[in-house]
């Protein structure tokens, strides 16, 4: 007898099982990611076809690099992904805290929670772009109340305000994710920890300290890195609210690049800003990785 | 109905764990075997690889005649009961005792009837139509047998299907599995942890330590000549006691000294049992079940098989006290060994008190020092 | 047990208030007249009460045609990526071979990857083929991030099925297929039934892959056509707000319905890993 020849079986089935999804993330992801790294070495600009096009070697990115609205960008990717991500842990955290406590979670809190959520991003920008119209819209309104000036009022015409504006929209639409994960987190803390904690003269900060927080943290870092890949890539707020304005004030590294392709039509040099985006995102995912390496060890069979 | 033969067994673990070495076990037609070891034993290993859900990584199984090494699952013909039942939960207690013989492209009317047999049988009659969650966990497990039962296999194999009821309901299930395998004649393999039901329901007992087995045996062998000191701890509850223990030549006669004590044995005791002839003036281990001490005072042989202790705490359990004790016992590398011994419960003994025991020297089990092997007989 | 402050009742009170009010807001403002919606001080009713903006928005910009849009291509990237996903996440979850953490984590990385990175490529090679426009445009694209997620969830569900169940088939004479269809995708509907919501409510909401690769009012999804609303002049804000609400009220049943399978398949997929 054989030993093992099951074995090979089993993993024959299991390599057959997996190709066709294998086969297709390969052919739509790794494929136009190779083509993609191919093409950052390439001039292509389809609005001026008289100029030179083709093999430019490193060309594209060293304009990249020279360019100070690359470095721009990147400095307003950074500084959107850590303020939204920061408000909206923080935000997270005390209404998972608060919906815990109060224990209502019902049909009404969950579809609170989840609508934001489930609704597309670009939709959420447009309804507060209503919210923020100078001129009809209700928070100009609540401004106009506090005896704010004028100018004020016209939010996104200053840097700031403007970036006030994608943060608090991003804020409203991600925080319940963040709150939904974590409230998973909390509901499964067992309450006999707390009862203990309460029976060993714990305040109510201390428990929070040395209990909830502790416990909640694989939750919280899940949150924290699925947040922060996403606010990376964002893009659906920028193209609504400002289109990158005033200027080029809140552009991000999404935005740079899809200007670069759609807007300029330059495919070789959008394709190395491509490259350095996807570089970045792959150290993230790498890190990523490393962070969750325990979970998806493979579990042993019983 | 047919036997299961198993020989020269192997399984390693591709981590290196080797979970069975050498394991020949032939379980007769008709017979029910129990096979019992503590837990990570490699017990759930044999029966895995019975069952066609393990791969052995060397040896030959035969069921009913047949080599079924190379035979997937479904193709052995064999049934399982499983610890926790896996009992289909979408399916109702009719879809989960039909669902075998559905795998078998058995009629409608073939499996409505085998069913319905099944099910007066076990008293399920009127659960049919429920779905597993609304059971009782006793209602559970009948349904678990009843889906083995109800396509007469080849054999039965049980991995521990009473140990998730309550103690109650477990004796209760003892008896009504026995009566139920007596009437189908069926072949068992039975695993379990626990000694009692091994003892208990087993026609023959197999004892499996670290992957190797220990001792196979009807019952009652298994408890009065246990093969080796492992068999002998592990069935018998409270545990044997084991001391060091040498068997000296007197003038008066012979002796047994251990735990600082002297118990004198009868003359011909070495005539009655030859094989402690080598073992004269030599250190051995002698083991000693709680339940054969008796009071002093009870004993019929002549005064010296008697044992002064000091009681250090009594745990009253009912029918018996257990009365700990320990007695010196330099050879073992610690000063005392905890001994405890079943009294009945008419002996006074409170802690601190002084008390005499004695023991039949023909009860006294011997093991050697250095193999763990029980001294011929 | 523990006592609950008033103050945990405000905050919870306060974000569900924030969480509904834009949406409240929109709808409220989506049946109000033109003069009213442009008001300084809108009034909060709408006064008259106007269906006029649904009128416009289906009977002139044609809006259902992105509804249609949207469906189709949602629908069936998610039946791709559950068929696919099933298959893959059963031989991750199950069975035993060489390389599944590789896979798995090279998995995780395709889903974590931007998608603005494979835009370039695609637009051309869209444009050569000529399929710049068709739902196979967008359909391809979104698998590139729906079909990590689908396994990935789909994993997680199916580790979570006991597997003695699937033992105890393959004892009562079922094969492994058998098996797969007996028992472990009924148990595994719920799951697979969640991670279908999952998935088309992520390609539901796509916006960039459905900006770049369309470029005509008929052939744009809801997101898009939205945004594309309005003018370089300009906004139509009550075909936008009755466009929103068109679009957020199924979301919001859909929501409401199935609140416990939506976080149930956010919590397996992120919590368990």
């Amino acid at each position: 007898m054989k030993p093992g020849v099951l074995l090979s079986r089993e993993a024959r089935l299991g390599y057959l099982l997996l190709a066709p999804a294998l086969l297709v993330i390969a052919l739509v992801a790794l494929y136009p990611l190779g083509y993609t790294l191919w093409l950052s070495f390439q001039q292509k600009i389809i609005k001026l076809p008289w100029l030179h096009q083709g093999w430019v070697g490193l060309a594209n990115y060293r304009e990249l690099l020279a360019a100070d609205r690359f470095w721009q960008a990147l400095a307003h990717t950074v500084m959107f992904t850590v303020v939204s991500v920061s408000l909206e842990l923080a935000l997270g955290l005390l209404a998972a805290l608060a919906i815990h406590r109060t224990r209502i979670l019902t049909g009404l809190t969950r579809a609170a929670v989840l609508l934001p959520w489930a609704i597309p991003t670009v939709v959420a920008a447009v309804m507060w772009l209503f919210l923020i119209n100078p001129a009809f819209g209700l928070i100009p309104m609540g401004l106009r109340l506090l005896g704010l000036p004028e100018a004020w009022q016209v939010l996104l015409a200053h840097p700031a305000s403007a970036w006030a504006v994608i943060i608090a929209t991003d804020v409203w639409k991600n925080t319940p994710f963040i709150t939904l994960m974590l409230l998973a987190g909390l509901q499964v803390i067992p309450e006999d920890l707390y009862e203990a904690a309460g029976m060993d003269g714990a305040s109510r900060w201390q428990v929070f300290r040395h209990i909830t927080l502790p416990l909640l943290t694989p939750a919280i870092l899940v949150a924290l890195i699925f947040r922060t890949a996403q606010a990376f890539m964002v893009f659906g707020h920028i193209y609504t609210l400002t289109g990158g304005g005033p200027g080029t004030a809140t552009e991000t590294l999404a935005f740079l690049n899809y200007q670069a392709i759609l807007n300029d039509m330059r495919f070789g040099y959008g394709a190395a800003l491509s490259v350095v985006i996807f570089l970045g995102s792959l150290a993230f995912a790498l890190f990523y990785l490393y962070t969750m390496g325990l979970q998806i060890k493979e579990e042993p069979r019983p | 109905m047919g036997e299961i033969v198993i020989t020269g067994l192997n399984k390693t673990y591709p981590n290196g764990v080797v979970a069975l070495q050498d394991f020949d076990l032939a379980v007769a037609d008709g017979e029910f075997l129990v096979l019992v070891g503590p837990s990570g034993c490699g017990k759930s290993t044999v029966l895995r690889c019975v069952a066609g859900l393990e791969r052995p990584t060397s040896g030959t199984i035969t069921v009913g005649g047949r080599v079924v090494n190379d035979l997937p699952p479904q193709e052995r013909d064999l049934a399982m009961v499983f610890q926790t039942y896996a009992l289909y939960p979408h399916m109702t207690v009719f879809e989960n005792l039909a669902f075998s013989l559905k795998m078998r492209r058995r009629s409608q009317e073939e499996i409505r009837g085998a069913v319905a047999s099944v099910a007066e049988k076990l008293g399920l009659g009127q659960h049919l139509h429920k779905k597993p969650r609304e059971l009782s966990g006793g209602e559970r497990q009948r349904v678990a047998l009843g889906r083995a039962i109800v396509r007469a296999p080849q054999a039965f194999l049980m991995d521990e299907p009473l140990s998730n009821l309550d103690a109650a309901l477990r004796v209760q299930m003892r008896i009504e599995l026995l009566k139920l395998q007596r009437e189908l004649q069926a072949t068992v393999l039975y695993v379990t942890h626990d000694q009692t039901e091994a003892l208990t329901m087993g026609d023959r007992v197999a004892v499996l330590h670290s992957g190797r087995l220990q001792q196979v045996a009807p019952p009652r062998e298994i408890y009065d000549r246990p093969a080796n000191r492992f068999v002998a701890g592990f069935i018998g509850s409270p545990a044997m006691n084991f001391i060091t223990a040498r068997i000296t030549r007197g003038e008066n006669g012979l002796f047994l000294d251990f735990g600082g004590q002297t118990l004198s044995l009868p003359t011909d005791y070495l005539q009655k049992r030859p094989g402690l002839k080598p073992y004269q003036q030599k250190n051995l281990i002698a083991g000693l079940r709680p339940e054969h001490f008796i009071p002093a005072s009870e004993a019929k042989t002549a005064a010296p098989g008697i044992l002064k202790i000091r009681v250090e705490v009594v745990e009253t359990v009912g029918p018996v006290n257990y009365v700990h004790f320990s007695l010196p016992d330099p050879q073992s590398g610690r000063d005392r060994t905890p001994f405890v011994a079943a009294l009945d419960p008419s002996v006074p003994a409170t802690p601190a008190q002084d008390l005499e025991v004695a023991i039949d020297p023909d009860r006294i089990h011997f093991f050697d020092p250095e193999t763990g092997t029980t001294t011929p007989y | 047990m523990r006592r609950s402050g008033v103050p945990v009742y405000i905050i919870t009170g306060l974000f569900i208030l924030l969480s509904f009010f834009p949406f409240f807001w929109t709808l409220l403002s989506s049946y109000k007249p033109g003069p009213q919606l442009f008001q300084i001080n809108p009034p909060f009713w709408p006064q008259p009460f106007t269906w006029e903006n649904y009128r416009a928005i289906f009977l002139e910009r044609r809006f259902y045609l992105n509804i249609i849009n949207s469906v189709v291509v949602a629908g069936a990237t998610t039946c791709i990526c559950v068929g696919l996903g099933a298959l893959a996440a059963y031989g991750l979850a199950r069975l035993k071979f060489r390389g599944k953490t590789i896979i798995l984590g090279f998995i995780l990385v395709v889903s974590l990857f931007p998608p603005v990175a494979i835009v370039s490529p695609l637009f051309l090679l869209w444009e050569k083929t000529r399929i710049i426009n068709t739902y196979l445009a967008l359909i391809l694209p979104y698998l590139t991030f729906a079909l990590p997620l689908t396994v990935w969830l789909l994993t997680a569900f199916f580790r979570q099925i006991p597997f003695e169940l699937e033992e105890a088939a393959r004892m009562d004479g079922a094969g492994p297929l058998r098996t797969f269809w007996e028992v472990t995708l009924p148990l595994a509907a719920p799951g697979i039934f969640t991670t279908a919501i999952l998935t088309f409510i992520y390609c539901w909401n796509e916006f960039l892959f459905a900006l770049a690769f369309t470029t005509n009012d008929a052939s744009r999804t809801i997101p898009v056509a939205i945004v594309m609303f309005s003018g370089y002049h300009t906004v139509p804000w009550g075909q936008i707000l009755a466009a929103v609400t068109v679009v957020t009220v199924p979301v919001a049943v859909l929501v409401l319905v199935l609140q416990r399978r939506i976080i149930s398949g956010l919590t397996a997929g992120a919590l368990k890993g």
